[in-house]
């Protein structure tokens, strides 16, 4: 059931699995809160595709769908196994 | 007299700014930061004797873009005796990350919760005491637009201030990685209990969001965003406020004529001040209206967070060029002035990104070259104005584009990283907003008042002194005309061959505004009707529109040509940039100037 972030269909909530260290991204991912174990929605996409608003830890962020893919996650409706969860539902 | 300074620290979109006008009042001072063009803030706070810095705003003390340096290298290399660290109470996890980081460098911190009003309504709630005690240090929960609480704030830094050095508590983490995940989890411990963020994301974002950056909808309301603000400054709003500038302009000449030959000043004292001096002035202040409103748009597009969501809507477009939704801000900014825009281009992360960004700025017709469009489009096209003037932003925009994908697309590397934030959207502050426009107006009145002044006291002397020293009436013999006369023949091919334009564009160097204020001068007309008419005479519609076009593209000012020049960091990169503009720009002069004679042949 695991898949990258930019795969995540519109209005879907996702655990994040890993973020990939990507130098630069990575780090600045994972400053902005995208850690393991976190809750991300993919809430918005632009209008021409690229790129997506995703609603994590209270904040929207606009990630590119080429720095998305970097992400692995897998959906949040199916078991809510180990890890610490946002305690938010951002739906 | 200043005996404690104080680092105001905290993300994007917090509430910095207006905090730091909260507690600095009127007492600020703007300049740079030693070595880099990043404005830097500082102020007196009001009945204290601190002095508090306003330092640009970050997520994380881990520095990526050169403003982001600039925040960190101030906390390692001037440590302040205390920092303010200003937090948004609707994003807390996110924002406590830097907090976090502050504390494990063993700063003396105080934490102002901003936005609690705003939790309160979106049915949060934070303790900020309970967080005080896990956090050891002080947390006071504000609203730095209501200025709830300041004085509760104020004791607090007093007192952390005194013990400063004490009672801090050690938790250094290592770089890297883990940190990165550590620190989450520590921040989800602390707010354990604590902190209730309520509806995630304020109602009114969400219900705007669904229509602003709606699939369909997004790019019509950009594009009626951007028309509805230059029909406000092209059309009958900017034109009338013009009309009111130009009557007091008018009244002021009159009323010095009359005080000067009262005082019995000399023929060539009183029309170096009246004609020379106030007409190039004068004329200049004319725009300030329209330039002012321009400002006044791009102020309140950043302040309520729609600027965001267009960077987030031109992404796509700008990615095609290598740059990012981000540039967006920068580029729209150049519409105002160059030299802020090309100082911008520094919240950009990626070096090549931001090159090609201050590149492509100066093809981004400036606030400053407005007058010009339309002090000629009054005289030539006043049915087509607005549409025009349009035009030529289009045009620049497309050329300067063009130019970039042509010159630039030597190296090719992936493209920037985007990541941005998506701030709430929020009603701009009254008082927040003047501050802004006025600290804008300024620079541009304070130009006016020193640049615009020697060069027209120098343009009047030199149109009335020949090589020989000798005074004339007749500025074709004068310098001023034989120096125009020997660069005349280079502009014949695009149709203004006049030495008057030819000098004109050369003053155009040291402000663009100047290009009218010499126009002004030359014509020995106070008022811009006069010039209308003088104009008529000396261009056909077909040389006007090959001029509006050469002033559009040419180099920028030097103001402007040394920023480029030292964000570029090389004089031949500033200066190759400079003669590839004006290359484009006279290129670009001469096929409209070829097209348009066949529309009106002279």
């Amino acid at each position: 059931m695991e898949c990258t972030l930019d795969q995540v269909p519109l209005g879907e909530e996702a655990v994040v699995l890993q973020v990939e260290n990507e130098s630069l991204l990575g780090s600045r991912l994972r400053e902005m809160g995208i850690t393991e174990g976190v809750r991300i929605c993919r809430k918005r996409q632009a209008p021409l595709g690229d790129p997506s608003i995703y609603m994590v830890r209270g904040c929207a962020l606009a990630i590119r769908n080429a720095d998305a893919a970097h992400i692995l996650v897998r959906p949040a409706h199916i078991s809510v196994a180990g890890g610490f969860e946002n305690r938010r539902s951002d739906r | 007299m200043v005996n404690r300074t104080i680092g105001l620290l905290g993300n994007p979109n917090s509430g910095k700014s207006t905090l730091f006008n909260r507690l600095t009042g009127a007492h600020q001072v703007t300049g740079n930061w030693p070595g880099v063009t990043v404005e830097r803030k500082e102020g007196r706070v009001q009945g204290k004797p601190w002095m508090l810095t306003d330092l640009p705003g970050i997520y994380s003390l881990a520095a990526y873009s050169p403003e982001e340096k600039v925040a960190a290298s101030f906390l390692e290399d001037t440590p302040p005796d205390l920092v303010l660290n200003i937090v948004d109470a609707t994003a807390l996890e996110r924002n406590l990350y830097l907090t976090l980081q502050l504390l494990e460098h063993n700063l003396p911190t105080v934490v102002a919760v901003n936005l609690c009003d705003q939790l309160d309504r979106q049915g949060g709630k934070v303790d900020c005491d309970a967080l005080s005690r896990r956090l050891g240090v002080p947390v006071v929960p504000i609203s730095a637009r209501s200025g709830k609480n300041m004085g509760q704030l104020l004791s607090a830094m007093e007192k952390a201030a005194q013990k400063a050095g004490i009672n801090r508590p050690d938790r250094l983490q290592e770089a890297g990685e883990e940190a990165e995940k550590n620190r989450y989890e520590t921040i989800r411990m602390l707010l354990d209990g604590v902190y209730d963020s309520g509806a995630a994301a304020g109602r009114v974002t969400e219900r705007l969001d669904r229509i602003l950056i709606d699939k369909y909808l997004a790019i019509p309301i950009f594009l009626l965003v951007m028309l509805l603000m230059f029909a406000a400054i092209f059309g009958p709003p900017g034109m009338a406020m013009k009309a009111a500038a130009e009557r007091g302009v008018e009244i002021i000449s009159r009323g010095m004529e009359t005080l000067l030959d009262r005082a019995g000043a000399s023929w060539w004292a009183r029309e170096m001040a009246v004609d020379g001096i106030w007409a190039g002035v004068g004329s200049v202040l004319t725009f300030l209206p329209q330039i002012a409103l321009l400002f006044l748009f791009l102020t309140l597009l950043e302040d309520s967070g729609y600027m965001a969501r267009g960077a987030f809507v031109m992404d796509r477009l700008l990615q095609k060029t290598g740059l990012s939704g981000k540039a967006f801000i920068p580029l729209l900014m150049g519409f105002g002035c160059t030299t802020p825009a090309v100082m911008a281009t520094r919240t950009l992360e990626r070096e090549r990104e931001r090159r090609l960004a201050i590149r492509m700025l100066p093809f981004f017709s400036c606030g400053a070259k407005l007058p010009v469009y339309i002090l000629f489009t009054s005289a030539f096209f006043p049915k087509n104005r607005g549409l025009l003037v349009f035009g030529l932003y289009i045009l620049g925009m497309t050329l300067g584009v063009l130019w970039i994908r042509l010159t630039g697309g030597t190296e090719k590397t992936r493209d920037a990283p985007f990541l941005m934030e998506l701030p709430p959207y929020r009603l701009p502050t009254l008082m927040g907003t003047m501050r802004r426009l006025w600290d804008k107006c300024k620079g541009f009145v304070a130009k006016a008042g020193t640049v615009i002044v020697s060069l027209s006291a120098l343009i009047w002397l030199t149109q009335h002194l020949t090589f020989s020293l000798d005074w004339t009436r007749q500025a074709s013999i004068s310098m001023f005309g034989t120096v125009g006369e020997w660069l005349a023949p280079l502009f014949q091919p695009l149709g203004f061959g006049n030495w008057q334009a030819a000098v004109s564009l050369l003053a155009g160097l040291v402000a663009k505004e100047a290009v009218v204020s010499s126009l002004a001068a030359l014509y020995a007309y106070g008022n811009t009707a006069g010039l209308s008419t003088a104009l008529q005479q000396a261009f056909t519609p077909a040389s006007a529109l090959s001029f509006l076009v050469f002033v559009l593209l040419y180099m920028p000012c030097v103001a402007a040509f040394a920023a480029i020049r030292r964000e570029l960091g090389s004089w031949r990169a500033g200066l190759w940039a400079m003669a590839g503009q004006t290359a484009v720009a006279y290129a670009a002069a001469f096929l409209v100037y070829r097209i348009a004679l066949l529309f009106w042949p002279v």
